[in-house]
């Protein structure tokens, strides 16, 4: 045996062993300290991260954009506030690439400005009819002109009847106007209704970007905090990608803090009480800390680091690791003699682990980074644990130390030696629950919604919905875009979606859309197209017809007729086309809603609101339109997420046949493999039964628990396989019995654990917990029940009887 | 090398002839829609040749600044700072008050793409910029009347497309 020589070699080279020890110990914990941590949620999705478009999401920044609101006062009163709580935020404005929040005066001046130099872009053909409507209606529009020019006192009313005297801009303004769905008060941003200011902030980096998001999201929390103080008369909300990604990670760490933190200190406790020692905690929390330095070490290696998700998901497979320390440390105490300890054990804990790391390993297979390096940390974490729980452990095991709570133990006893396996009831019972759970097995449902994996305070939610009732007509707000390698390609098939858009407007599929680019950018042809339109449209005939018209409307209503020089020389003048987008006219803080530039791609947005309901009808219709994306990279997950969740029955499959196969090499009898399979068998479809049962749904997160009760069962049917044949061997052998005290302690641990996950705040750690208990309780009781009655069957085929006492 | 030279002296000459300058004026506009004429006044200080300050005490709080490329304005209230490499029409209107203060006419025509015409009246010099072309914006007529002892304005017309006319008159001129 060789775990018996490695522990008779370093028994002789006690310094080797402390050397090796430390050395191994120290060298893990360097490189382990060097792994990077990725927050990136969308390392849940296979690398082809992107739409047909060619766009990668990640690198997308619309939708990192933080909301800011603002309710409780009058609006003049909020717009000094807004002033001062924006004066707060950008004293430190690291990590802001822009804000928008106000029009500064200067804005409508440039626009003005260059909406003089470019009329003819902003006049769409179609509106021709229209300004043919102005001529006629001159007389009506000069009556409006005449207030104006009456009440003007700098002289700027004027100006503008002087060059618009038919009110030409009013046949462009409903358009624009009635798309953006904003009002402005003294310059400021606030709701159609003026009860809520609104304050957009772009960061400069991606919401994935965790340190940067929470630095960020700290800032403007500590910047409310103090402005609430002095203004409680307002409420200041806040939501975005950054906010949600750091409620989602700081509320995950905390829960898994003290949901495995507390449960693990209780059941520390329990062990040490039960043991009368307190040893048994670093005697078994040594092998684990050993085995995560040595797998976070690898991942380095290999990976340089890895997703702090998946680090979070697997260290709920430290849980096994726990398992086979229990067994060391458990049996150890039972007969007191490390060596007969090693000799017992290092077969079943070898075995348990191989086949568990086998079943982790299918999850190589996947197509997800998150998925891979769950596997790979798993292995490499349960490698090192038992390495550590094999070799180094036995050292530090008293041999003479065999102490355990009498009261303590009669009691596990007392559930352990409980024939389970020989009552009717429980056996029938067990039955019906397998049953019952094979039958709902196909109804499991999966979700796809990545959405619903994330955790949202309610702080979060109330300020989405106040947004979604104010500016989304109490619906949901989508981006919808056009790519194209540049920006006139983009312009010109924004075109296309803006009029599928329109159409599904006016079907009533969207409650609105902003149109403002389709609007006020045009790519250079179609400037061109609109010059020449203009030229056709103000012939010297039509100049002369509109200028009769306006000056006779000015006589009738006591206006000079001089004044409309500027009109003439407007419609007269030759004009070239223009780029607006490079003209700094538009705020960047505006803009970056309109265009923006990604990966050497142009994006023209178009924010469209409609409900819940249409949301997907909506979505698939502008997906499947040439250049268009929804610039959401979740809609594109559904589909990948399918896939990977084929590929993870695919990954199970392969686990399943390389743990039998194991299984088989190792008791080399094909019933007894079987029987020894049987457990992680029938748990699978038990949980999978049970959840769709209970309304519950697997995930991306909770589903490679699966792999975890895969693991977990097989190795408690391996242990009780393992007792069940020594006792057929040997006539009141108490292998059986160690074992078993070994799986309700480790069953114990675990089960406290995922029940205490029960009670965590985020979703992802309740269905961690859910899906866990329901897969733990199904093993324990096939493992306890099945398993002992089948063997017994089994030892009454004589063939059997006689290839199992071999 | 002759053409930066040649660039280069008329930049300094252009420097040169900007000087430290405060004045009282009176503004009139005239609105020819309505026939209403708007009477203010105030201070100019002209500090260089890319800076001035139109400080008006009647309105007052109203104010019209000059500072390189920025040109910042009070309005009956209504603030606005416009950067003028960011809006053509501020920038011609920004360089054409600058120019005609600081005696730089013949850019203040080109810039207004106008014709010019000089006429000597006792001890002034009156010049006449005049539109060649009617435009959407801009001025149709600009007449700067210098005092020929120092080459300061002391009126300036600026006539408007839409007849609108702006008459700047400078008395207390005290150079510093």
């Amino acid at each position: 045996m060789i775990f018996v020589k490695i522990y008779r070699f370093f028994t002789k080279h006690k310094f080797l062993l402390y050397a090796l020890m430390v050395v191994s110990s120290v060298v893990f914990a360097i490189f382990a300290a060097k792994a990077h941590f990725e927050e990136d949620l969308m390392k849940l999705l296979p690398k082809s991260d992107e739409s047909e478009s060619g766009l990668v999401f990640g690198n997308v920044k619309v939708k990192d954009k933080l909301f800011m609101q603002m309710t409780g006062a009058e609006p003049e009163v909020m717009v000094g506030y807004v002033d001062e709580l924006m004066d707060s935020i950008l004293a430190n404005d690291e990590g802001i690439a822009n804000t928008l929040y106000k029009l500064e005066p200067d804005m409508a001046l440039n626009a003005l400005d260059y909406a003089m130099m470019h009329v003819p872009s902003f006049v769409d053909t179609t509106m021709y009819a229209r300004f043919d409507s102005a001529i006629a209606h001159a007389d009506e529009t000069m009556a409006r002109n005449y207030e104006l020019i009456m009440n003007d006192e700098t002289g700027m009313a004027t100006e503008m009847v002087s060059t618009d005297p038919l009110g030409l801009r009013e046949c462009l303004m409903p358009d624009i106007s009635g798309g953006m769905g904003f009002t402005l008060i003294d310059g400021h941003l606030f709701c159609a209704d003026s009860t809520v200011a609104l304050i957009f902030i772009s960061p400069d980096f991606q919401t994935f970007n965790s340190q940067a998001s929470h630095k960020l999201v700290s800032h403007l929390n500590q910047c409310i905090e103090q402005f609430q103080k002095a203004h409680p008369d307002v409420e200041v909300l806040m939501h975005g990608g950054a906010v949600e990604s750091v409620g989602n990670a700081s509320t995950m760490k905390r829960d898994i803090a003290i949901t495995i933190g507390i449960s693990l200190v209780l059941i520390l406790l329990y062990l040490c009480l039960s043991f009368k020692s307190y040893n048994i905690i670093w005697q078994n929390v040594l092998p684990i800390v050993y085995g995560t330095i040595f797998a976070l070490a690898c991942m380095y290696w290999i990976k340089g680091g890895m997703s702090l998700m998946a680090l979070g998901v697997g260290s709920v497979i430290l849980g096994v690791a726990l398992s086979y320390c229990l067994h060391v440390i458990v049996h150890q105490r039972f007969v007191g003699d490390v060596e007969q300890m090693l000799a017992d054990e290092a077969i079943p804990v070898c075995l348990g682990c191989l086949t568990t790391i086998g079943a982790f390993l299918g999850l190589m297979f996947t197509q997800s980074e998150l998925l891979k390096d769950f596997g790979l940390f798993a292995t490499f974490a349960l490698i090192g644990s038992t390495f550590f729980a094999l070799v180094f452990l036995p050292h530090f095991l008293n041999v003479k130390d065999a102490k355990h709570s009498k009261k303590a133990f009669k009691l596990i006893d007392k559930i352990n030696n409980y024939p389970y396996d020989r009552n009717p009831f429980i056996i029938i019972a067990l039955c019906i629950f397998i049953v019952i759970g094979f039958i709902f097995s196909g109804k499991v449902q999966f979700d796809n919604d990545l959405k619903n994996i994330g955790y949202e305070s309610d702080e979060l939610h109330k300020s989405q919905k106040l947004y979604a009732e104010k500016n989304d007509h109490g619906g949901v707000q989508k981006y919808y875009a056009v790519t194209a390698d540049d920006l006139d390609q983009a312009l010109d098939a924004n075109k296309a979606l803006s009029a599928t858009m329109d159409s599904l407007r006016e079907a009533g599929d969207l409650f609105t859309y902003t149109p403002v680019v389709s609007i006020l950018f045009q790519s250079q042809a179609e400037q061109e197209r609109r010059n020449a339109a203009w030229k056709r449209y103000w012939t010297p005939e039509k100049v002369a017809q509109a200028m009769a018209a306006v000056k006779s409307a000015a006589v009738k209503n006591e206006l000079s007729s001089d004044i409309f020089v500027p009109f003439q020389a407007m419609v007269e003048a030759e004009y070239e086309p223009g780029n607006l987008y490079e003209s700094e006219v538009v705020p960047d803080g505006l803009l970056c809603n309109f265009i923006e530039e990604t990966d050497g791609k142009f994006l023209i947005l178009n924010a469209a609101q409609m409900s819940l309901e249409n949301e997907a009808k909506v979505s698939d219709i502008i997906a499947a339109k040439p250049h268009a994306v929804v610039v959401d990279p979740l809609y594109y997950t559904g589909g990948m997420i399918s896939l990977i969740h084929k590929d993870f029955n695919m990954a199970l499959l392969i686990s399943s046949i390389f743990v039998f196969v194991v299984l088989l090499l190792s008791f080399r009898n094909i019933l007894i493999s079987l029987l020894a399979f049987m457990p992680m068998f029938l748990s699978w479809y038990v949980v999978q039964g049970w959840m769709a049962i209970l309304g519950l749904k697997f995930n991306m997160i909770n589903i490679v628990i699966s792999t975890f009760i895969f693991g977990i069962g097989v190795d408690y049917s391996i242990f009780v396989m393992k007792g069940l044949i020594e006792g057929q061997r040997q006539e009141g052998s108490k292998l059986l019995e160690y074992h078993k005290v070994a799986i309700f302690f480790s069953g114990l641990v675990l089960i406290i654990v995922m029940g205490a996950m029960l009670f965590a705040k985020h979703p992802t750690i309740v269905s961690i917990g859910e899906c866990a208990l329901i897969g733990m309780i199904s093993t324990i009781l096939i493992t306890y029940t099945l398993q002992p009655l089948i063997f017994r069957w089994l030892m009454k085929i004589p063939f059997v009887k006689r290839r199992v006492e071999k | 090398m002759k053409k930066i030279l040649t660039i280069v002296i008329a930049m300094l000459a252009f420097a040169a002839s900007a000087q430290k300058v405060e004045a009282r004026f009176t503004e009139s506009k005239f609105i020819k829609a309505t026939g209403k004429t708007v009477e203010a006044e105030g201070t100019l200080k002209l500090y260089s040749a890319d800076k001035m300050d139109m400080t008006y005490t009647k309105p007052a709080g109203d104010y019209f600044k000059i500072d390189g490329k920025t040109m910042s304005m009070n309005l009956r209230g209504k603030k606005s700072v416009v950067d003028t490499e960011k809006n053509a029409a501020m920038r011609t209107q920004r360089n054409t008050l600058m120019n005609c203060i600081n005696g730089n006419w013949k850019q203040a025509a080109t810039d207004n793409n106008a014709e010019t015409s000089v006429v000597e009246k006792g001890g002034n010099k009156v010049v006449t910029l005049s539109a060649k072309k009617a435009a959407p914006r801009g001025y149709s007529k600009i007449i700067i009347t210098y005092r020929k002892s120092d080459n300061l304005p002391v009126e300036l017309v600026f006539e408007e497309f839409n007849g609108t006319v702006t008459t700047y008159k400078m008395s207390n001129i005290v150079k510093k």
